[in-house]
Protein backbone atom coordinates (compact mmCIF):
# COMPACT_ATOMS: atom_id res chain seq x y z
CA UNK A 1 0.00 0.00 0.00
CA UNK A 2 1.34 3.42 -0.89
CA UNK A 3 2.21 5.44 2.21
CA UNK A 4 -0.13 8.29 1.23
CA UNK A 5 -3.06 5.89 0.84
CA UNK A 6 -2.32 4.19 4.14
CA UNK A 7 -2.14 7.54 5.94
CA UNK A 8 -5.38 8.80 4.39
CA UNK A 9 -7.15 5.57 5.24
CA UNK A 10 -5.84 5.43 8.81
CA UNK A 11 -6.53 9.13 9.34
CA UNK A 12 -10.13 8.67 8.25
CA UNK A 13 -10.53 5.54 10.33
CA UNK A 14 -9.46 7.52 13.37
CA UNK A 15 -11.70 10.45 12.52
CA UNK A 16 -14.89 8.68 11.46
CA UNK A 17 -17.33 6.79 13.60
CA UNK A 18 -16.47 3.13 14.29
CA UNK A 19 -17.58 0.86 11.48
CA UNK A 20 -17.54 3.50 8.75
CA UNK A 21 -15.40 2.71 5.74
CA UNK A 22 -12.98 5.31 4.41
CA UNK A 23 -13.64 6.24 0.80
CA UNK A 24 -10.39 5.30 -0.85
CA UNK A 25 -9.47 2.77 -3.51
CA UNK A 26 -7.55 -0.04 -1.92
CA UNK A 27 -6.48 -3.45 -3.10
CA UNK A 28 -8.00 -6.41 -1.32
CA UNK A 29 -4.72 -6.97 0.56
CA UNK A 30 -4.64 -3.33 1.61
CA UNK A 31 -8.24 -3.43 2.67
CA UNK A 32 -7.49 -6.56 4.67
CA UNK A 33 -4.64 -4.87 6.53
CA UNK A 34 -6.93 -2.02 7.52
CA UNK A 35 -9.71 -4.38 8.50
CA UNK A 36 -7.32 -5.94 11.00
CA UNK A 37 -7.06 -2.50 12.58
CA UNK A 38 -10.69 -1.49 12.42
CA UNK A 39 -12.22 -3.72 15.08
CA UNK A 40 -9.26 -3.40 17.42
CA UNK A 41 -9.43 -1.89 20.88
CA UNK A 42 -6.28 0.06 20.02
CA UNK A 43 -7.97 1.82 17.14
CA UNK A 44 -10.98 2.58 19.32
CA UNK A 45 -8.71 4.12 21.94
CA UNK A 46 -6.80 6.11 19.30
CA UNK A 47 -10.11 7.43 17.97
CA UNK A 48 -11.19 8.28 21.52
CA UNK A 49 -7.94 10.16 22.14
CA UNK A 50 -8.37 12.02 18.85
CA UNK A 51 -11.93 12.94 19.77
CA UNK A 52 -10.95 14.02 23.26
CA UNK A 53 -8.12 16.22 21.97
CA UNK A 54 -10.38 17.77 19.35
CA UNK A 55 -13.16 18.42 21.87
CA UNK A 56 -10.64 20.02 24.21
CA UNK A 57 -9.30 22.33 21.51
CA UNK A 58 -12.79 23.32 20.37
CA UNK A 59 -14.05 23.86 23.92
CA UNK A 60 -11.09 26.12 24.72
CA UNK A 61 -11.66 28.06 21.51
CA UNK A 62 -15.31 28.90 22.31
CA UNK A 63 -15.21 28.87 26.09
CA UNK A 64 -17.47 31.89 26.67
CA UNK A 65 -20.20 30.96 24.20
CA UNK A 66 -20.29 27.30 25.18
CA UNK A 67 -20.51 28.19 28.85
CA UNK A 68 -23.58 30.30 28.12
CA UNK A 69 -25.39 27.52 26.25
CA UNK A 70 -27.57 24.87 27.88
CA UNK A 71 -25.54 21.68 28.41
CA UNK A 72 -27.53 19.70 25.83
CA UNK A 73 -26.98 22.36 23.14
CA UNK A 74 -23.29 22.60 24.06
CA UNK A 75 -22.78 18.86 23.70
CA UNK A 76 -24.79 18.68 20.48
CA UNK A 77 -22.79 21.50 18.84
CA UNK A 78 -19.47 20.06 20.00
CA UNK A 79 -20.40 16.61 18.71
CA UNK A 80 -21.50 17.96 15.33
CA UNK A 81 -18.33 20.05 15.04
CA UNK A 82 -16.05 17.12 15.86
CA UNK A 83 -18.08 14.98 13.45
CA UNK A 84 -17.15 17.46 10.71
CA UNK A 85 -13.44 17.08 11.51
CA UNK A 86 -13.44 20.19 13.69
CA UNK A 87 -11.07 20.67 16.58
CA UNK A 88 -8.04 19.43 14.69
CA UNK A 89 -6.14 22.73 14.55
CA UNK A 90 -3.65 23.12 17.34
CA UNK A 91 -3.66 26.90 16.80
CA UNK A 92 -6.16 28.58 19.07
CA UNK A 93 -7.17 31.54 16.90
CA UNK A 94 -7.75 29.42 13.79
CA UNK A 95 -9.86 26.95 15.74
CA UNK A 96 -11.81 29.74 17.45
CA UNK A 97 -12.61 31.47 14.17
CA UNK A 98 -13.87 28.28 12.56
CA UNK A 99 -15.79 26.86 15.51
CA UNK A 100 -17.45 30.10 16.57
CA UNK A 101 -18.53 30.69 12.96
CA UNK A 102 -20.04 27.20 12.96
CA UNK A 103 -21.84 27.85 16.25
CA UNK A 104 -23.09 31.23 15.04
CA UNK A 105 -24.93 29.55 12.17
CA UNK A 106 -26.90 27.46 14.66
CA UNK A 107 -28.00 30.31 16.89
CA UNK A 108 -31.17 32.36 16.38
CA UNK A 109 -30.87 35.75 14.72
CA UNK A 110 -31.48 38.78 16.93
CA UNK A 111 -30.57 36.85 20.09
CA UNK A 112 -28.28 37.63 22.96
CA UNK A 113 -26.49 34.30 22.66
CA UNK A 114 -25.67 34.95 19.01
CA UNK A 115 -24.32 38.39 19.90
CA UNK A 116 -22.20 36.80 22.61
CA UNK A 117 -20.84 34.28 20.11
CA UNK A 118 -19.99 37.09 17.68
CA UNK A 119 -18.41 39.10 20.48
CA UNK A 120 -16.16 36.19 21.47
CA UNK A 121 -15.07 35.64 17.89
CA UNK A 122 -14.55 39.36 17.24
CA UNK A 123 -12.45 39.77 20.38
CA UNK A 124 -10.22 36.80 19.55
CA UNK A 125 -9.96 38.01 15.96
CA UNK A 126 -9.01 41.55 16.97
CA UNK A 127 -6.50 40.27 19.51
CA UNK A 128 -4.95 38.08 16.86
CA UNK A 129 -4.77 41.03 14.51
CA UNK A 130 -3.19 43.20 17.18
CA UNK A 131 -0.47 40.59 17.68
CA UNK A 132 0.15 40.49 13.94
CA UNK A 133 0.32 44.27 13.72
CA UNK A 134 2.78 44.32 16.59
CA UNK A 135 4.88 41.79 14.71
CA UNK A 136 4.74 43.86 11.52
CA UNK A 137 5.76 47.02 13.34
CA UNK A 138 8.76 45.27 14.80
CA UNK A 139 9.89 44.30 11.30
CA UNK A 140 11.90 46.32 8.82
CA UNK A 141 8.85 47.54 6.93
CA UNK A 142 5.48 48.27 8.46
CA UNK A 143 3.04 46.80 5.99
CA UNK A 144 0.15 48.07 8.09
CA UNK A 145 1.30 51.67 8.13
CA UNK A 146 -1.21 54.22 6.98
CA UNK A 147 -0.37 57.86 6.93
CA UNK A 148 -3.31 60.26 7.30
CA UNK A 149 -1.57 62.76 5.11
CA UNK A 150 -1.64 60.38 2.18
CA UNK A 151 -4.23 61.08 -0.44
CA UNK A 152 -6.76 58.33 -0.85
CA UNK A 153 -6.31 57.05 -4.37
CA UNK A 154 -9.56 56.68 -6.26
CA UNK A 155 -8.14 53.62 -8.00
CA UNK A 156 -7.65 51.78 -4.71
CA UNK A 157 -9.93 49.05 -3.45
CA UNK A 158 -11.37 48.94 0.04
CA UNK A 159 -12.65 45.99 2.05
CA UNK A 160 -13.28 44.81 5.57
CA UNK A 161 -10.20 44.29 7.69
CA UNK A 162 -9.31 40.65 8.14
CA UNK A 163 -9.31 41.06 11.92
CA UNK A 164 -12.38 43.27 12.23
CA UNK A 165 -16.07 42.66 12.77
CA UNK A 166 -19.29 44.51 13.42
CA UNK A 167 -21.43 42.97 16.15
CA UNK A 168 -25.04 43.91 16.71
CA UNK A 169 -26.19 43.65 20.30
CA UNK A 170 -29.87 43.51 21.19
CA UNK A 171 -29.37 45.13 24.56
CA UNK A 172 -26.77 47.27 26.26
CA UNK A 173 -23.61 45.12 25.77
CA UNK A 174 -22.39 45.89 29.28
CA UNK A 175 -25.47 44.10 30.66
CA UNK A 176 -24.95 40.89 28.71
CA UNK A 177 -21.78 39.41 30.20
CA UNK A 178 -22.97 39.66 33.85
CA UNK A 179 -26.25 38.13 32.77
CA UNK A 180 -24.56 35.20 31.08
CA UNK A 181 -22.47 34.65 34.20
CA UNK A 182 -25.69 34.44 36.20
CA UNK A 183 -25.05 37.68 38.05
CA UNK A 184 -28.08 39.44 36.61
CA UNK A 185 -31.22 38.80 34.62
CA UNK A 186 -30.86 38.70 30.84
CA UNK A 187 -32.27 41.98 29.50
CA UNK A 188 -35.19 41.84 27.04
CA UNK A 189 -34.34 41.74 23.33
CA UNK A 190 -34.52 45.31 22.07
CA UNK A 191 -36.24 46.28 18.85
CA UNK A 192 -33.15 48.09 17.58
CA UNK A 193 -29.56 46.87 17.55
CA UNK A 194 -26.61 48.48 19.30
CA UNK A 195 -23.77 48.08 16.79
CA UNK A 196 -20.21 47.77 18.05
CA UNK A 197 -17.12 47.81 15.87
CA UNK A 198 -14.24 45.45 16.71
CA UNK A 199 -10.75 45.97 15.28
CA UNK A 200 -7.11 45.45 16.34
CA UNK A 201 -6.20 49.09 16.88
CA UNK A 202 -9.28 50.20 18.77
CA UNK A 203 -8.51 50.59 22.45
CA UNK A 204 -10.01 47.57 24.17
CA UNK A 205 -10.69 46.23 20.67
CA UNK A 206 -14.22 47.69 20.40
CA UNK A 207 -16.24 50.89 20.32
CA UNK A 208 -19.75 51.92 19.26
CA UNK A 209 -20.16 52.15 15.49
CA UNK A 210 -21.80 55.18 13.88
CA UNK A 211 -24.66 54.83 11.41
CA UNK A 212 -22.28 55.82 8.60
CA UNK A 213 -19.82 53.10 9.63
CA UNK A 214 -22.56 50.48 9.85
CA UNK A 215 -23.80 51.35 6.37
CA UNK A 216 -20.26 51.25 5.01
CA UNK A 217 -19.53 47.92 6.70
CA UNK A 218 -22.65 46.36 5.20
CA UNK A 219 -21.77 47.39 1.66
CA UNK A 220 -18.26 45.94 2.02
CA UNK A 221 -19.19 42.28 2.25
CA UNK A 222 -16.96 42.09 -0.83
CA UNK A 223 -14.18 44.62 -1.57
CA UNK A 224 -15.23 47.51 -3.80
CA UNK A 225 -13.40 50.41 -5.40
CA UNK A 226 -12.69 53.34 -3.14
CA UNK A 227 -14.17 55.61 -5.78
CA UNK A 228 -17.52 53.84 -5.46
CA UNK A 229 -17.48 54.29 -1.68
CA UNK A 230 -16.66 57.96 -1.91
CA UNK A 231 -19.40 58.45 -4.51
CA UNK A 232 -21.90 57.17 -1.92
CA UNK A 233 -20.95 60.08 0.29
CA UNK A 234 -18.76 58.31 2.84
CA UNK A 235 -16.30 60.84 4.15
CA UNK A 236 -12.57 60.29 3.55
CA UNK A 237 -11.93 60.95 7.24
CA UNK A 238 -14.21 58.03 8.18
CA UNK A 239 -12.29 55.75 5.86
CA UNK A 240 -8.95 56.97 7.19
CA UNK A 241 -10.05 56.32 10.77
CA UNK A 242 -11.34 52.84 9.98
CA UNK A 243 -8.19 51.91 8.08
CA UNK A 244 -6.03 53.20 10.91
CA UNK A 245 -7.99 51.09 13.39
CA UNK A 246 -7.68 48.00 11.21
CA UNK A 247 -11.43 47.85 10.59
CA UNK A 248 -10.92 48.39 6.84
CA UNK A 249 -8.06 47.61 4.55
CA UNK A 250 -7.03 49.27 1.32
CA UNK A 251 -5.58 47.50 -1.66
CA UNK A 252 -3.58 49.42 -4.21
CA UNK A 253 -4.72 47.41 -7.20
CA UNK A 254 -8.43 47.00 -7.26
CA UNK B 1 13.91 -8.65 8.69
CA UNK B 2 16.94 -6.38 8.64
CA UNK B 3 20.01 -7.66 10.45
CA UNK B 4 20.75 -5.73 13.64
CA UNK B 5 24.17 -4.47 12.79
CA UNK B 6 25.43 -1.51 14.84
CA UNK B 7 24.50 1.93 13.58
CA UNK B 8 27.69 3.92 13.73
CA UNK B 9 27.56 7.04 15.86
CA UNK B 10 28.13 9.98 13.54
CA UNK B 11 30.79 12.23 14.94
CA UNK B 12 28.82 15.42 14.66
CA UNK B 13 25.83 14.14 16.60
CA UNK B 14 27.94 12.58 19.30
CA UNK B 15 30.65 15.15 19.83
CA UNK B 16 29.13 18.57 19.20
CA UNK B 17 27.56 18.89 22.60
CA UNK B 18 28.87 18.26 26.11
CA UNK B 19 26.62 16.31 28.50
CA UNK B 20 24.01 18.64 29.97
CA UNK B 21 22.31 16.69 32.75
CA UNK B 22 18.64 16.90 33.70
CA UNK B 23 16.19 19.08 31.81
CA UNK B 24 12.58 20.20 32.03
CA UNK B 25 10.10 21.23 29.35
CA UNK B 26 9.43 24.97 29.26
CA UNK B 27 5.94 25.68 30.57
CA UNK B 28 4.85 29.31 30.82
CA UNK B 29 2.54 28.53 33.73
CA UNK B 30 5.29 27.27 36.04
CA UNK B 31 7.11 29.58 38.48
CA UNK B 32 10.04 31.27 36.78
CA UNK B 33 12.38 30.55 39.68
CA UNK B 34 11.93 26.80 39.15
CA UNK B 35 14.02 27.14 35.98
CA UNK B 36 16.57 29.27 37.79
CA UNK B 37 17.09 26.80 40.60
CA UNK B 38 19.80 24.16 40.58
CA UNK B 39 17.34 21.34 39.78
CA UNK B 40 17.29 22.19 36.06
CA UNK B 41 20.42 21.98 33.88
CA UNK B 42 18.76 22.76 30.57
CA UNK B 43 15.33 23.50 29.15
CA UNK B 44 13.43 21.87 26.31
CA UNK B 45 11.38 24.43 24.40
CA UNK B 46 8.46 23.68 22.10
CA UNK B 47 8.60 26.62 19.73
CA UNK B 48 4.99 26.21 18.61
CA UNK B 49 3.86 27.31 22.08
CA UNK B 50 5.58 30.67 21.50
CA UNK B 51 4.01 31.29 18.11
CA UNK B 52 0.85 32.02 16.17
CA UNK B 53 -0.17 31.21 12.59
CA UNK B 54 -0.86 33.84 9.97
CA UNK B 55 -2.54 33.47 6.60
CA UNK B 56 -0.05 34.39 3.87
CA UNK B 57 -1.80 34.30 0.53
CA UNK B 58 -2.97 30.72 0.11
CA UNK B 59 -0.54 29.32 2.65
CA UNK B 60 0.03 29.74 6.37
CA UNK B 61 3.09 31.26 8.03
CA UNK B 62 3.87 30.85 11.72
CA UNK B 63 5.28 33.85 13.58
CA UNK B 64 7.02 33.98 16.92
CA UNK B 65 5.04 36.02 19.45
CA UNK B 66 7.51 38.47 20.92
CA UNK B 67 6.14 38.70 24.45
CA UNK B 68 5.88 34.91 24.80
CA UNK B 69 9.43 34.56 23.51
CA UNK B 70 10.71 37.20 25.91
CA UNK B 71 8.94 35.56 28.84
CA UNK B 72 10.50 32.21 27.96
CA UNK B 73 13.98 33.73 27.62
CA UNK B 74 13.56 35.51 30.90
CA UNK B 75 12.48 32.29 32.63
CA UNK B 76 15.32 30.22 31.17
CA UNK B 77 18.02 32.83 31.80
CA UNK B 78 21.41 31.52 30.73
CA UNK B 79 20.40 27.85 30.70
CA UNK B 80 21.13 25.98 27.47
CA UNK B 81 18.05 25.07 25.47
CA UNK B 82 17.05 22.32 23.09
CA UNK B 83 13.95 22.33 20.90
CA UNK B 84 11.24 19.68 20.79
CA UNK B 85 8.83 20.18 17.89
CA UNK B 86 5.28 18.88 17.61
CA UNK B 87 3.93 20.30 14.35
CA UNK B 88 6.36 19.21 11.63
CA UNK B 89 4.58 15.96 10.74
CA UNK B 90 7.81 14.65 9.28
CA UNK B 91 6.25 11.41 8.08
CA UNK B 92 3.28 12.80 6.16
CA UNK B 93 3.38 11.54 2.59
CA UNK B 94 1.14 14.44 1.55
CA UNK B 95 3.78 16.96 2.63
CA UNK B 96 5.34 18.19 5.83
CA UNK B 97 4.86 21.51 7.59
CA UNK B 98 7.08 24.00 5.72
CA UNK B 99 5.80 26.84 7.90
CA UNK B 100 7.19 25.11 10.97
CA UNK B 101 10.60 24.82 9.32
CA UNK B 102 10.61 28.56 8.63
CA UNK B 103 9.50 29.25 12.20
CA UNK B 104 12.33 27.11 13.51
CA UNK B 105 14.83 29.05 11.41
CA UNK B 106 13.52 32.33 12.77
CA UNK B 107 13.69 30.97 16.30
CA UNK B 108 17.25 29.75 15.82
CA UNK B 109 18.33 33.24 14.76
CA UNK B 110 16.85 34.73 17.92
CA UNK B 111 17.62 31.98 20.43
CA UNK B 112 20.18 29.35 19.32
CA UNK B 113 19.57 25.79 20.51
CA UNK B 114 21.94 22.86 20.94
CA UNK B 115 19.79 20.30 19.12
CA UNK B 116 16.20 19.81 18.08
CA UNK B 117 13.87 16.89 17.80
CA UNK B 118 10.60 15.74 16.28
CA UNK B 119 8.24 12.81 16.67
CA UNK B 120 8.58 9.96 14.20
CA UNK B 121 5.02 9.95 12.91
CA UNK B 122 2.44 11.91 10.96
CA UNK B 123 -0.54 14.07 11.83
CA UNK B 124 -1.73 15.35 8.46
CA UNK B 125 -3.15 13.63 5.39
CA UNK B 126 -4.57 14.52 2.01
CA UNK B 127 -8.35 14.88 1.92
CA UNK B 128 -10.58 13.76 -0.97
CA UNK B 129 -9.53 16.87 -2.93
CA UNK B 130 -5.83 16.46 -2.28
CA UNK B 131 -5.74 19.28 0.27
CA UNK B 132 -3.56 18.65 3.33
CA UNK B 133 -5.70 18.48 6.47
CA UNK B 134 -4.88 17.86 10.11
CA UNK B 135 -5.98 14.56 11.63
CA UNK B 136 -6.09 15.90 15.17
CA UNK B 137 -3.75 13.37 16.76
CA UNK B 138 -0.26 12.09 15.87
CA UNK B 139 -0.22 8.61 14.34
CA UNK B 140 2.60 6.09 13.88
CA UNK B 141 4.29 5.37 10.59
CA UNK B 142 4.11 1.87 9.17
CA UNK B 143 7.51 0.15 9.19
CA UNK B 144 7.93 0.17 5.42
CA UNK B 145 10.73 1.01 3.00
CA UNK B 146 8.74 3.96 1.67
CA UNK B 147 8.26 5.49 5.11
CA UNK B 148 11.93 4.99 5.94
CA UNK B 149 13.06 6.59 2.68
CA UNK B 150 10.76 9.58 3.12
CA UNK B 151 11.87 10.39 6.65
CA UNK B 152 15.53 9.67 5.90
CA UNK B 153 15.59 12.22 3.09
CA UNK B 154 13.75 14.81 5.16
CA UNK B 155 15.99 14.25 8.18
CA UNK B 156 19.09 14.78 6.05
CA UNK B 157 17.65 17.98 4.70
CA UNK B 158 16.81 19.23 8.20
CA UNK B 159 20.28 18.36 9.45
CA UNK B 160 21.85 20.42 6.70
CA UNK B 161 19.46 23.35 7.08
CA UNK B 162 19.97 24.06 10.80
CA UNK B 163 23.50 22.80 11.33
CA UNK B 164 22.81 21.27 14.75
CA UNK B 165 21.95 17.67 15.67
CA UNK B 166 18.45 16.55 14.74
CA UNK B 167 16.79 13.75 16.72
CA UNK B 168 13.75 11.61 16.04
CA UNK B 169 11.56 10.44 18.91
CA UNK B 170 10.10 6.94 19.08
CA UNK B 171 6.31 7.31 19.46
CA UNK B 172 3.81 5.60 21.72
CA UNK B 173 0.82 4.18 19.90
CA UNK B 174 -2.06 1.81 20.51
CA UNK B 175 -2.37 0.25 17.04
CA UNK B 176 -1.14 -3.30 16.97
CA UNK B 177 -1.18 -4.33 13.33
CA UNK B 178 0.43 -1.80 11.02
CA UNK B 179 1.33 -2.96 7.52
CA UNK B 180 5.08 -3.71 7.44
CA UNK B 181 7.82 -4.57 4.97
CA UNK B 182 9.81 -7.63 6.03
CA UNK B 183 13.03 -5.74 5.37
CA UNK B 184 12.12 -3.17 8.06
CA UNK B 185 10.21 -5.34 10.50
CA UNK B 186 8.82 -3.13 13.23
CA UNK B 187 9.05 0.37 14.69
CA UNK B 188 12.55 -0.28 16.05
CA UNK B 189 13.58 -1.42 12.57
CA UNK B 190 12.07 1.73 11.10
CA UNK B 191 14.03 3.98 13.45
CA UNK B 192 17.19 2.01 12.77
CA UNK B 193 16.75 2.27 9.00
CA UNK B 194 16.26 6.03 9.20
CA UNK B 195 19.27 6.53 11.47
CA UNK B 196 21.40 4.43 9.13
CA UNK B 197 20.47 6.57 6.17
CA UNK B 198 20.71 9.97 7.79
CA UNK B 199 22.96 11.76 10.23
CA UNK B 200 20.26 12.21 12.80
CA UNK B 201 20.19 10.87 16.33
CA UNK B 202 17.44 9.42 18.46
CA UNK B 203 15.42 10.93 21.25
CA UNK B 204 14.56 7.77 23.15
CA UNK B 205 11.32 8.30 25.04
CA UNK B 206 11.37 5.67 27.75
CA UNK B 207 7.76 6.24 28.71
CA UNK B 208 6.74 5.59 25.12
CA UNK B 209 8.70 2.33 25.17
CA UNK B 210 6.96 1.44 28.43
CA UNK B 211 3.51 2.27 26.99
CA UNK B 212 4.09 0.14 23.92
CA UNK B 213 5.54 -2.71 25.98
CA UNK B 214 2.54 -2.73 28.32
CA UNK B 215 -0.06 -2.34 25.59
CA UNK B 216 1.50 -4.61 22.97
CA UNK B 217 2.83 -7.07 25.52
CA UNK B 218 6.57 -7.19 24.91
CA UNK B 219 9.58 -6.89 27.16
CA UNK B 220 10.75 -3.26 27.30
CA UNK B 221 14.31 -4.16 28.32
CA UNK B 222 14.68 -6.55 25.39
CA UNK B 223 13.31 -3.87 23.09
CA UNK B 224 15.89 -1.38 24.36
CA UNK B 225 18.62 -3.96 23.74
CA UNK B 226 17.57 -3.99 20.06
CA UNK B 227 17.75 -0.22 19.67
CA UNK B 228 20.72 1.68 18.21
CA UNK B 229 21.66 3.07 21.63
CA UNK B 230 24.90 4.63 20.42
CA UNK B 231 22.72 7.09 18.46
CA UNK B 232 20.62 8.15 21.42
CA UNK B 233 21.33 11.77 22.36
CA UNK B 234 18.39 12.55 24.63
CA UNK B 235 16.08 10.57 26.90
CA UNK B 236 12.51 11.44 27.85
CA UNK B 237 10.79 10.30 30.99
CA UNK B 238 7.13 10.91 31.76
CA UNK B 239 4.04 9.47 33.38
CA UNK B 240 0.69 8.30 32.09
CA UNK B 241 -2.56 6.71 33.16
CA UNK B 242 -4.92 3.81 32.42
CA UNK B 243 -7.79 4.24 29.95
CA UNK B 244 -9.94 1.41 28.62
CA UNK B 245 -7.34 -1.19 29.44
CA UNK B 246 -4.44 0.73 27.88
CA UNK B 247 -1.60 2.57 29.59
CA UNK B 248 -1.71 5.93 27.82
CA UNK B 249 1.04 8.43 27.16
CA UNK B 250 -0.96 11.12 28.90
CA UNK B 251 1.88 13.00 30.64
CA UNK B 252 -0.50 13.50 33.53
CA UNK B 253 1.25 11.80 36.45
CA UNK B 254 4.54 11.02 38.11
CA UNK B 255 7.06 8.74 36.40
CA UNK B 256 6.17 5.05 36.96
CA UNK B 257 8.71 2.92 38.80
CA UNK B 258 9.18 0.79 35.69
CA UNK B 259 10.27 3.86 33.70
CA UNK B 260 12.83 4.74 36.38
CA UNK B 261 14.11 1.16 36.00
CA UNK B 262 14.33 1.67 32.24
CA UNK B 263 16.29 4.88 32.77
CA UNK B 264 18.76 3.16 35.06
CA UNK B 265 19.07 0.33 32.53
CA UNK B 266 19.45 2.52 29.45
CA UNK B 267 21.81 5.25 30.61
CA UNK B 268 24.90 3.04 31.03
CA UNK B 269 24.21 1.46 27.62
CA UNK B 270 23.78 4.71 25.71
CA UNK B 271 27.23 6.30 25.60
CA UNK B 272 26.26 9.48 23.76
CA UNK B 273 23.30 10.63 25.82
CA UNK B 274 23.57 14.34 26.62
CA UNK B 275 20.51 14.83 28.77
CA UNK B 276 17.34 13.47 30.37
CA UNK B 277 14.15 15.53 30.11
CA UNK B 278 11.11 15.14 32.37
CA UNK B 279 7.93 15.76 30.39
CA UNK B 280 4.52 16.69 31.75
CA UNK B 281 1.58 18.52 30.24
CA UNK B 282 1.31 22.02 31.67
CA UNK B 283 -2.12 21.71 33.32
CA UNK B 284 -0.98 18.58 35.14
CA UNK B 285 2.35 20.17 36.10
CA UNK B 286 0.48 23.09 37.63
CA UNK B 287 -1.94 20.70 39.37
CA UNK B 288 0.75 18.42 40.79
CA UNK B 289 2.89 21.35 41.87
CA UNK B 290 6.48 22.35 42.21
CA UNK B 291 7.40 19.85 44.94
CA UNK B 292 6.43 16.90 42.75
CA UNK B 293 8.32 18.29 39.75
CA UNK B 294 11.42 18.89 41.83
CA UNK B 295 11.19 15.38 43.27
CA UNK B 296 11.04 13.84 39.79
CA UNK B 297 13.97 15.95 38.63
CA UNK B 298 15.98 14.97 41.71
CA UNK B 299 15.23 11.29 41.07
CA UNK B 300 16.39 11.64 37.47
CA UNK B 301 19.53 13.44 38.63
CA UNK B 302 20.42 10.69 41.08
CA UNK B 303 20.29 8.10 38.27
CA UNK B 304 22.15 10.41 35.89
CA UNK B 305 24.95 11.08 38.36
CA UNK B 306 25.20 7.43 39.36
CA UNK B 307 25.67 6.49 35.73
CA UNK B 308 28.19 9.28 35.12
CA UNK B 309 30.17 8.20 38.17
CA UNK B 310 30.18 4.64 36.86
CA UNK B 311 31.69 5.78 33.57
CA UNK B 312 34.53 7.73 35.19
Amino acid sequence: MALADFQAALGRLVQVAPGATPHIDLSSAEQASLERLEPSAGLRLTAAVQRSWCEGRAARAARLTLSALPIADRQRLLARWIGRSGGTSSFFAAEAEAFLTFIERHLPARSHIRALCQLERATIRAGDGAAEREQARAGPADAWAFHPSERLSATAGVGRGRYADLVEFWADPSMLIPAFYGEAELPPVASAATPMLFAPDIEGYCRPASAEEVALWRCLAEPVSLAAVLTRGVSPSTIRTLVREGALRLSTNY
Amino acid sequence: MREHRPVSAPGRVASQVAPLGVGLSYMAGLPVDLYRSSVVDFVEVTVETLSRPRQQGTSVAIDLVSDKLEHARDACGALPIVVHGVELSIGSAAGWNEAYLDLLGDFQQRWPFLWHSEHLGFQTMADHHGKIVEIGVPLPLPPTEEAAALVTARSRSIRERYGVPFLLENPAHYLGHLPADASIGDDIGLMRAILEGSECGQLLDLHNVYCNAVNHRFNAFEAIDRMPLERVVELHIAGGSWHDGFWTDAHDSRVPESVWDLLAYTLPRAPNVKGVVFEMLEPHAVRLGRDVIEAELAHARSIWECCRAGRQ
